[in-house]
């Protein structure tokens, strides 16, 4: 009886790290799809208006270091904006271009969070805001985030290198960094990751810091 | 006592062991998925990984033109869970589809659809280009095509034909810019390609080239195929006034013609290109990629000299 009780445990052990191991080899990632997002289109020159107060102003331009923030909510959302020096195009290549649906134009992702899925054509200096989003603690603590930036030039500006500038803005108006990528001028679309820095401030050379000094 | 035991856990590691299939062991392909063409079962291939099992009707350097289907080709079809032809009617009177429905009318995907045809004018017949595959771009239009069917033909698998057919385009991006590099190495009046039919219309569309062919866009008996006397004393003079260095010959296309006419304009044969079906195993001309790239490679150099 006890030898009979013995092997039925062993047997429950053996199945049961088996089946695991079987599970742990055999499941299938989960992903969420990217959510699509409607963008809001500006002319270059609307972007020149700081988006701030004139006591906002004031503060910045006596020492963007010193910014305090209101609360914990504002200092984690952000926005940006993305100017192009180049007519885009539907991405050929793209998964779901089919010749029948609209492909991404420009996207700009942070971690598994799409920030900007643009499908309609952006023209050369035209820009784009995107939709707010939040940035990790971890990442506003080390003063760092990454963004993956993808672009299609047409077919007209596929063989020079051209800028694409990305502006990084907090939610309460305040710009933190700037940062350029160029188009490979060979024909190939952009990929690239931009590193800014999401403490307003940090870069003067951010959108709208000129205008302050 | 002991002993005894370990004599039962040892049975009993086996008797498990054999009910739970080893997880490193290759699986059987779960579907069946039959394509026309070569170049068409290889981007199938890319897409589907190991679930499928993909079969060509055509084998390597078989023209699709005038094929004839053998009793066996509707017993493949008839095996399908999923059938791919190109379509534009490369498939000479629509065999494929015929093949399809009078073998269980399986599914069936077009490839072709949603390009945007070139429409080649025949003294007035306009006729629409089949041989689409050779733009990158609408490779990628085919993929995505393929990756529609496999996917409703096998929901689960989705994730699997995805990320491969992501990994795939990629892969043709870099083709599409690698092969516009070097295109541009050569004088763009030296840019001209003549071979012995109309099958690379698309290629030089996109490539910036200009195509110069004695037999139409069809090998067949087709409305705008075939050689004339017309066409191939143009094809002469356009390569006598461009100067044009080399001619080339066609894997899917008898060689006579081309080889006639380099005869009579003073021009070397510049090497064999992958046409209408791709290279048989081992060449580099087996896969999509490697057909375009070797294809690439033969034209620029001979037309650089
Ligand atoms: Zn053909």
């Amino acid at each position: 009886m006890i030898r009979f009780v013995l092997a039925c445990l062993v047997a429950c052990g053996m199945l049961g790290s088996v089946s695991v191991c079987h599970y742990m080899l055999t499941r299938s990632p989960v992903t969420e799809p990217p959510t699509s997002i409607q963008p809001t289109l500006r002319s270059e020159s609307a972007l020149q208006t700081p988006h701030r107060t004139p006591d906002q102003q004031a503060d910045t331009t006596v020492s963007p270091s010193r910014i305090q923030l209101q609360n914990n909510d504002a200092a984690r959302r952000f926005f940006l904006i993305l100017t192009s020096g180049f007519n885009t195009a539907p991405d050929p290549f793209a998964l779901g271009s089919d010749g029948l649906t609209e492909p991404t134009r420009l996207s700009a992702q942070y971690g598994d969070k799409s920030i900007i899925t643009l499908l309609n054509d952006l023209l050369r200096g035209e820009s784009i805001r995107s939709s707010e989003f939040d940035v990790a603690d971890t990442d506003i603590t080390r003063g760092t985030l990454t963004l993956f930036i993808r672009a299609t030039p047409a077919e007209t500006d596929a063989r020079i290198p051209c800028p694409l500038r990305i502006d990084l803005i907090r939610a309460d108006g305040f710009p933190c960094d700037t940062y350029t990528l160029w188009t490979p001028g060979n024909g190939v679309m952009l990929t690239g990751e931009a590193t800014l820095n999401p403490v307003p401030g940090s870069n003067t050379a951010a959108l709208g810091w000129e205008l302050v000094k | 006592m002991i002993f005894r035991n370990i004599y039962w856990i040892f049975w009993l590691h086996l008797l498990l062991n054999s009910m739970i299939p080893c997880s490193s062991a290759r699986a059987e392909p779960l579907f069946t998925v039959v394509a026309s063409t070569t170049q068409i079962a290889d981007l199938a291939r890319e897409i589907a990984g190991d679930r499928c099992r993909v079969i060509s009707i055509l084998g390597p350097g078989i023209n699709p033109h005038g094929y004839m289907p053998v009793p066996n080709d509707g017993k493949t079809v008839a095996s399908a869970d999923l059938c791919l032809q190109n379509g534009l009617h490369l498939e000479g009177k629509n065999w494929m589809a015929t093949l399809v429905r009078d073998n269980g009318n399986r599914p069936i995907i077009t490839c072709s659809d949603g390009i945007i045809p070139l429409h080649l004018d025949y003294d007035g017949t306009v006729v629409d280009d089949p041989h689409a595959w050779f733009d990158p771009r609408n490779a990628a239009i085919y993929v995505n095509n393929i990756l529609k069917g496999l996917i409703v033909m096998d929901p689960e698998g989705a994730s699997q034909y995805t990320a491969r057919a992501s990994l795939y385009l990629n892969q043709l991006r870099v083709l599409d810019a690698w092969i516009t590099e070097q295109f541009h190495q050569i004088p763009p009046e030296k840019r001209i390609l003549v071979t012995s039919h109309d099958a690379f219309n698309y290629f030089a569309a996109r490539f910036g080239l200009t195509v110069r062919s004695p037999v139409g866009w069809s090998t067949g008996a087709e409305i705008g195929g075939g050689m004339t006397p017309e066409r191939r004393r143009h094809v002469v003079a356009s390569i006598r006034e461009g100067q044009v260095p080399a001619v080339f010959v066609e894997t899917t296309v008898n060689p006579k013609i081309i080889e006639q006419i380099a005869q009579e304009a003073g021009v070397r044969i510049g090497g064999h290109l992958y046409s209408d079906a791709m290279g048989p195993a081992g060449s580099a001309g087996e896969r999509y990629i490697g057909m375009m790239r070797e294809n690439t490679l033969t034209i620029v150099e001979a037309l650089s000299r």
